[in-house]
């Protein structure tokens, strides 16, 4: 293996070796052949047809605002522009616009508005490839609202190529602009649209709405609780006034045995006459109620005076009332006893028993005065009760209905509240719009700023100096290598000592090299004397013609100049017409 | 310069006074006997360890100027002598140091000491024969331990005396033909063992008859045994069929090729004539051969040799 490669690297050697020798042995053919033929192909390159450039960049700037403001809320977007910007510049339509702007194609020569016909595609391309146009856009910058653009044409003359760049630019620069207005109504249509979809829908919750409301009267829907609170309230209420009422049957009920007890009855029973002439214990009742007014009355005057309550304390309110009650009793004893009198001679239980017992009959009579008074309460506490339970069954199965409609209806509330907010939205987003719509400036939505124009020059982008000389200087190596190979391969001559062995199968016993004799130095003498001014012939040669390829890439002007007084020196020897100026002009 | 001349001088002086007389090659009369008793430089340097160690010294003769050693010997002029010669001019090269190697790469070939008799050729003309030729014998006379001759057997394009700026006759021609002596035709140089043969005077229609008659084989025979290398620069081989008349006789050849020159197929044709006719290819000489730039030889070589 490794003999293997000790071979391989020593053919490597002898090669390049080798190549090395002949290189060295032939280099006056390599130097002719490198400079003839690239001489000659640095000449032919001067007539290569050459591409002329022109380029424009400018800046698309996008109102922020009304970019994001069309983007997060419309079908529309501007990153439709920044998607078909290439389209837009380098499509054929903008193409043959630019065409018709800059007088490539006749002005009538576009019929439609849209695709290009056959016709038109094919005027296009006659005239793009008379001139050898060519377009190509990119994009230099791009962030969502800024981009900057750079636009760039090719042509066989650089002064329609320059025309054509501009005419491109100034093209899109409109249409983006017409584009851009029909983002703006479209989207204000669309605005428009929507908010009359959800103002619509809020006029239908709110009727939806209304219709609850209507369902509970008194009582707001989106408020059960407080709709259960008055439900707890109503059912206390029922149960107190429940409540006033057992006590009332229950003070009746006393009232009731106490006037059929024993006592009364046999004090009554004895005497009728007793019974009827008994006088009524009406002075001791009065006189009872007297002394508890006068008492109440002393309590009311002590919490007042020495307890210093006001006439708002409850204590003073509760003996208030007791005070009046206690009134109210004393007048209603003395009325319903003058009635009694008046209308009855006959002499009533009550009459004989006061008759007979003047103090028991007072304490009937009072017991049937609260009795009576106790039964009128009774009656109104009925009422009131009957009352209060129709109230509460009513709002019972209210409730119930309510909290079964609740989450409906708050629903409904939170959708209506939010058609209402989103409506507001798009109302907001429609009047941001209409300002901007109703702005006078063309340039509403983006701005265009132009950073670079497209300069005059006579300088060819193509082909590329340095293409120039890699291919002419390629075709002079290639020469060279070729004509030493080709004297290579016709040289019988030994050219080592080892071929000598190989071919003869002798032994070289020496090798004697060259004699520095007079001879041979006259000769190589007389060989420098030739070459010299041939080599120096051939490489001013060389380096002329490469100095007017790269004139004619880089500095036309001087290339110009050089081919003019180049001529003039040909016609001043006599030469036949000369070819350079014609062809330079052509 | 001048004091190089001297030295060289006083060696040949001393090299005089053992003797008694001046150092010349060996009688023709008697190198038809190799077992004669013929003076060679590889004696005259053995018998005197100071002309031995001062040969030996390669600071000395890379510096010898115009200068003429003697009368008998071939005039070292500088001027003259081709700029191709470095084994003269230039002795501490990295060219010269080649030839040594190469010098030192035949040595070991010849273990035995056997004498030897080398054929330079080549495939086509203008490779470096002579030149190899030269600077070969040069380097291999240095330090006197064998006997040096360096013969010009390429008889239509002679270029050693050229070279060496010396006339062309008498030479191997005139020895073949047998109207030159030994004596007249091998010439001393100031080195004491090593001798140079020129190619001599020849016609057009003499070549076939020279290379090809049994007197080219007897001189080469009386050469070889005179002689520890004799160096014989030869036409080219696909050019003439000289080589492949003398060569056979030789104890081998070197074949040069000219680097990035020389086509494959002519040196295989070359090399292929040759052993068809039975010629013993000792090995291939690379000419011109140019080393990298900055090859790590040359950089310790001048290293090596530039430290003084």
């Amino acid at each position: 293996m490794a003999a293997h490669q000790d071979r391989a690297l020593d053919d490597l050697r002898n090669n390049l070796h080798e190549y090395a020798r002949m290189l060295r042995r032939r280099w006056r053919l390599g130097l002719l052949g490198v400079c003839v033929v690239g001489s000659v192909a640095f000449w032919i390159s001067q007539y290569v047809p050459r591409q002329y450039g022109a380029a424009t960049i400018f800046e698309r700037r996008d109102d922020v605002v009304l970019r994001n403001l069309i983007h997060a809320n419309s079908p529309y977007s501007f990153e439709q522009l920044k998607s078909s910007i290439k389209l837009d510049m380098t499509g054929s339509r903008a193409l043959a616009e630019a065409a018709v702007s800059i007088g490539l194609l006749p002005a009538d020569a576009l019929t439609s508005e849209t695709a290009l016909t056959n016709t038109e595609m094919r005027q296009l391309s006659q005239a793009l490839r008379q001139y050898d146009l060519t377009a190509r856009v990119s994009l230099v910058q791009s962030s969502p609202s800024l981009d900057t653009i750079e636009l760039r044409c090719s042509g066989n003359n650089p002064e329609v190529a320059r025309q054509f760049v501009i005419a491109l630019r100034d093209n899109y620069i409109q249409r983006t602009y017409s584009r851009i207005s029909e983002i703006l109504t479209g989207t204000r249509e669309f605005f428009e649209q929507e908010v009359d979809r959800f103002q619509a829908r809020v006029t239908d919750a709110s009727q939806r709405l209304q219709e609850q409301f209507d369902q509970f009267p008194g009582v707001d829907p989106s408020d059960p609780a407080s709709a259960g609170t008055r439900l707890e309230t109503l059912r206390g209420e029922h149960l107190r006034l429940t409540q006033r009422q057992a006590e009332l049957e229950a003070q009746i009920d006393a009232r009731e045995r106490f006037l059929t007890s024993g006592a009364l009855t046999a004090a009554a029973e004895p005497e009728p006459e007793a019974v009827a002439e008994a006088p009524p214990a009406l002075p001791e009742t009065d006189s009872a109620i007297d002394q508890a007014i006068k008492q109440v009355e002393q309590q009311l005057a002590d919490a007042i005076v020495v307890k210093r309550m006001t006439s708002e304390h409850p204590e003073v309110l509760a003996m208030q009332r007791k005070l009046e009650n206690l009134r109210a009793a004393r007048d209603a004893a003395h009325t319903p006893l003058a009635t009694a009198r008046a209308e009855t001679a006959k002499p009533t239980a009550t009459e004989q028993l006061r008759k007979k017992d003047p103090v028991m009959a007072g304490q009937r009579l009072r017991v049937e005065l609260e009795l009576d008074s106790l039964r009128s309460q009774l009656a109104i506490a009925n009422r009131h009760v009957d009352d209060s339970q129709v109230r509460l069954s009513e709002f019972t199965v209210l409730y119930e209905r309510l909290l079964e409609n609740s989450d409906d209806l708050r629903q409904l509330q939170d959708a209506t509240q939010q058609d209402i907010a989103t409506a507001g939205v798009w109302r907001q987003h429609l009047s941001q719009l209409e300002r901007v719509m109703a702005a006078e400036s063309e340039q509403r939505g983006t701005q265009f700023a132009l950073l670079e124009e497209p300069t005059e020059t006579t300088r060819a982008i193509r082909p590329r100096a340095i293409s120039i000389f890699v291919v002419c200087l390629g075709c002079g190596l290639a020469a060279a290598a070729l004509m030493i190979a080709l004297a290579e391969l016709f040289d019988r001559s030994f050219r080592s000592a080892a071929q000598v062995t190989r071919s003869l199968s002798l032994p070289v016993l020496e090798c004697i090299g060259v004699l520095n004799t007079p001879k041979v130095q006259r000769r190589q003498f007389l060989t420098r004397l030739a070459w010299t001014p041939a080599m120096f012939i051939l490489l001013v040669s060389l380096f002329g013609t490469a100095s007017l390829a790269y004139a004619s890439l880089e500095r036309p002007d001087l290339h110009r100049q050089a081919v003019t007084r180049l001529d003039s020196a040909l016609r001043a020897v006599g030469a036949p017409p000369t070819f350079l100026l014609q062809d330079s002009e052509e | 310069m001048g004091a190089m001349l001297k030295v060289m001088q006083k060696m040949k002086a001393k090299a005089d006074d053992n003797d008694g007389a001046p150092a010349a090659p060996a009688d023709p009369e008697n190198t038809a006997a190799p077992d004669a008793n013929v003076t060679t430089p590889a004696d005259e340097t053995a018998s005197n360890p100071e002309t031995t160690a001062f040969i030996s010294e390669p600071s000395l003769s890379a510096k010898i100027s115009a200068a003429t050693i003697s009368d008998d010997t071939i005039e070292w002029n500088a001027d003259k002598l081709d700029p191709a010669v470095v084994a003269f001019h230039e002795r501490y090269s990295a060219v010269t140091e080649q030839y040594r190697s190469l010098r030192a790469r035949l040595t070991n070939m010849n273990p035995e000491q056997k004498h030897q008799v080398i054929a330079i050729t080549s495939s086509l003309p203008q490779e470096g024969k002579s030149v190899t030729t030269l600077n070969l014998g040069m380097v291999m006379a240095e330090g006197g331990e064998h006997r040096i001759l360096i013969a010009d057997a390429d008889f239509r394009r002679a270029s050693i005396a050229k070279m060496l700026g010396i006339s062309q006759k008498p030479g191997l021609a005139e020895l073949i033909r047998g109207t030159a002596e030994y004596s007249e035709a091998v010439r001393p140089t100031h080195l004491p063992n090593l001798k140079v043969l020129t190619a001599g005077a020849t016609k057009e229609k003499d070549y076939g008859d020279l290379v090809g008659g049994s007197a080219a084989r007897n001189v080469l025979a009386n050469l070889s045994v005179q002689f520890d290398y004799v160096f014989l620069d030869m036409p080219p081989v696909n050019t003439v069929s000289d080589v492949s008349m003398l060569a056979p006789h030789c104890h081998g050849a070197l074949l040069v090729i000219e680097m990035r020159r020389t086509p494959e197929p002519v040196v295989q044709e070359a090399v292929r004539t040759l052993q068809t006719t039975n010629v013993k290819i000792l090995g291939c000489l690379l000419s011109r051969h140019k080393r990298e730039r900055g090859h790590y030889y040359e950089r310790y070589y001048s290293y090596y040799y530039n430290r003084e």
